[in-house]
């Protein structure tokens, strides 16, 4: 998208109709807007914004007076703004307007001939520019909610969710969880006995229980690593101490508790293998005695040559049956010969019999091979765990001692950084905690919802009616958790990406060594050479933010062509930026206005002339600057004690303030076009 | 975006549905449709569903 023009007609400061042509040159395209605080550059910049998506951007105050005033006294019940765009070479043109006539009209421009869009105007529109990431390129700066917090990270969730294009999955989601307890509650009415109910019932505290628990996991895990950044920035302070002994303390403080977390880790390990050594030789330990009686029982009875027998049960049948002694011998049935033979039976050595006891024998001998290993690898075992547990206490006992020292150094500042360590490690720890109770907790929750999941597979004797909603429910469960999908993907593969581009521009705006930290929870700031976080002022967060605007744009153009249902593609669309070198240090600046009209295609930059900043003269040098204009105030009133303002327009000092005019209102003109 | 076509029939049928719903979602956001008949169009494709399952078993 490439806008063309904006006409604005009787729209909060501009009386009249009045247009601005913005520069649509591939090179030069960059426009810029000159305006004093409070004549319009916002009036402007939402125009364009009521007239995509006829909504306004969230800081922008008095939204339901917007009719000019001037043009009110005089009669007139209706504002109008219209945008010319060109898209992929096609030229549109939109047209809203509100007040006693509520219109919205696309056409499309054809030889000079507006054919109307009847058919999914709203939808042609937003396939441009959706407008959940409208508020992204015509950015008003203030309005977003790129909040700088006192630290001087900024929370950016939102903002990715939007330019992942979430808003619409997550609608359907809510909507979804609406659909579910609709049928839930019909359930209820169906299931006369109310068994089911009563399970469904459960399955919901069930639910409702989880996704508490989970805001709380996560409430604690961003908590976490917020106190682990103050922790890192304040042993950062302490490092760079003035006082050489502070130094030496801090430092070999660092480095126990290192050690200690280490060790730590090692007893971790030593106590997991003691748990998989129990495993592996509790029943050597066990059976151990047992195995050396019985295998001296069975010893026993070979010794006495009873077990194996020198003859088999076989053998003795077969001369029995045969009524033959294997000497050849005539053996009569009946007679002693054949009785003494038959008596032999009793003593007979069993084959099956012989064979399961020589198994027996082998087990109870590995058993018997087996426990001195086990003995062995235990006590190796327990050893390196009572090892670990004293340099554990070791190393507490270290890092105790050295703290000790350091609070007794007679330093304010010391003592101040001291007393916040130990606050923020006391809530690291209370929050590491939570965080490992809540996840056994979620654990134990979601069995829970299983097993009840399966008590409800296995009712009987339902209604169909109960059953019919039952299965509704579990369709609306197996929806939910495929978009839940989709979503946590997309969320979690765009980190790597937004650092990397975040990276990038840093490099290009600020040429330091500049870092980005980005939390699990997408809040971001800046980290210096040293590692340390870039404490808010200073302009360092308003590059930043400027960093991220640029880096969402880039992932939005990248995602215009994306192929997804669930998510919203991205955009490529103008970049309006509101005022945005007002907090920007003058050092920046040149390089920010050097880097930003490469960004995009088409740049509007609203702002208050302010040439120390040197914005124009580089968009000028770099071949950027397409189209110039300015905005006049005309006042109906003396001049009195006022000043008269001026802008420096290509040399001349023009007045952007005129007095004793015949009405109130705002002028756009037009100051300079760079062919 | 999961690819539909690695998927088993009935994971298939759900990842369909499921574009299906937010497409309607979607239809009324950005105001192809009105957004008050949402609900409704996300109800009938459920029971659309339903149905088509009972039929085939």
């Amino acid at each position: 998208m490439i806008i063309e023009s904006v006409t604005v007609e009787n729209f909060r400061s501009f009386y009249g109709e009045q247009t601005v042509n913005f520069s649509t040159d591939p090179v030069k395209n960059t426009t810029i807007i000159y305006a004093m605080n409070g004549v319009g550059k916002t009036n402007l910049l939402n125009a364009i914004l009521w007239c995509l998506h006829g909504e306004f951007s969230p800081g922008f105050k008095n939204s339901s007076d917007i009719l000019n005033w001037e043009a009110k006294k005089r009669g007139r019940k209706s504002y109008h703004v219209t945008v010319n765009f060109t898209e992929d070479g096609k030229l549109y043109s939109i047209k809203r307007s509100a007040g006693d006539v509520d219109n919205f009209k696309v056409f499309r421009i054809v030889d000079g001939n507006a054919e109307e869009i009847k058919r999914n105007a709203t939808v042609f529109v937003n396939s441009i520019i959706p407008k959940d990431m409208a508020g992204y390129f015509i950015n008003d700066g203030e309005g977003s909610d790129l909040t700088v917090d006192a630290r001087g990270m900024i929370s950016v969730k939102r903002s990715i969710r939007d330019i992942l294009g979430f808003q619409v999955a997550e609608k359907s989601l809510d909507d979804l969880a609406k659909i579910k307890k609709e049928y839930r509650d019909e359930l209820k009415r169906f299931d006369v006995d109310n068994e089911l109910a009563g399970l469904e019932e459960k399955l919901e505290v069930f639910e409702t229980s989880i996704k508490e628990n989970q805001k709380q996991l996560s409430d604690n895990q961003e908590a976490y690593e917020d106190y682990k950044i103050r922790l890192d920035q304040i042993d950062k302070d302490l490092d760079g101490a003035n006082l050489v002994v502070i130094k030496k303390l801090q430092s070999d403080r660092i480095r126990a508790e290192r050690d200690h977390k280490s060790a730590n880790s090692d007893l971790k390990a030593h106590t997991n293998k003691k748990i998989s050594l129990i495993r592996e030789y509790s029943w050597v330990a066990f059976a151990h005695k047992l195995s050396d009686e019985a295998l001296d029982f069975i010893d026993e009875a070979e010794l006495e040559g009873k077990v194996p027998a020198p003859f088999n049960v076989q053998l003795v049948n077969d001369i029995l049956k045969r009524s033959e002694c294997i000497c050849g011998a005539c053996i009569k049935p009946g007679s002693e010969a054949y009785q003494n033979i038959k008596a032999m039976l009793g003593k007979a050595a069993d084959p099956a019999l012989l064979n399961r006891l020589q198994k027996a024998r082998s087990r109870l001998t590995a058993i018997k091979t087996l426990a001195p290993q086990a003995k062995e690898r235990l006590e190796s075992n327990f050893t390196a765990c009572v090892r670990a547990e004293k340099t554990i206490t070791r190393l507490a006992d270290e890092i105790r001692e050295y703290s000790i020292k350091i609070e007794a150094v007679d330093d304010q500042r010391i003592e101040k950084l001291e007393k916040d360590r130990r606050l923020f490690k006391a809530k690291c720890s209370e929050a590491n905690n939570t965080i490992i109770r809540k996840g056994i907790k979620i654990e134990d929750l979601v069995q829970q919802r299983k097993k009840h999941e399966e008590n409800i597979g296995r009712l009987k004797g339902l209604s169909p009616r109960a059953r019919l909603s039952r299965e509704k429910i579990s369709l609306v469960e197996k929806v939910e958790a495929a978009i839940n999908r989709e979503l946590a993907e997309a969320e979690g593969s765009i980190k790597e990406t937004l650092e990397g581009k975040i990276n990038h521009f840093l490099d290009k705006y600020l040429r330091q060594d500049y870092r980005v930290k980005m939390t699990s929870d997408f809040k971001i700031g800046l980290m210096d050479r040293d590692d340390r976080l870039v404490p808010p002022g200073g302009g360092q967060s308003a590059i930043l933010s400027f960093i991220y605007i640029s880096s969402l744009i880039a992932i939005a153009r990248e995602r215009r062509d994306m192929k997804s249902s669930i998510l919203t593609p991205g955009a490529i669309a103008p970049l309006i930026f509101d005022a945005p070198f007002s907090n920007l240090d003058p050092s920046y600046a040149p390089n920010v206005a050097r880097e930003l009209p490469k960004l995009v295609d088409q740049l509007i930059i609203l702002m208050y002339q302010d040439k120390a900043k040197n914005v124009d003269s580089v968009l000028e040098s770099e071949g950027k600057l397409g189209r110039e204009y300015y905005l006049t105030e005309e006042i109906a009133g003396p001049q009195g004690e006022k000043l008269i303002h001026e802008l420096d327009i290509d040399g001349k000092r023009v007045p952007v303030t005129v007095y004793d005019a015949p009405m109130d209102k705002v002028l756009i003109k037009e100051a300079k076009r760079h062919v | 975006m999961n690819d539909i076509s690695s998927m088993s029939s009935d994971d298939r049928d759900i990842e369909v549905l499921a574009r299906d719903i937010v497409r309607i979602e979607r239809q009324c956001f950005y105001g192809d449709e009105p957004e008050r008949d949402r609900l409704r169009k996300i109800r009938e494709k459920l029971n659309n569903e339903i149905v088509k399952k009972s039929k085939a078993s």
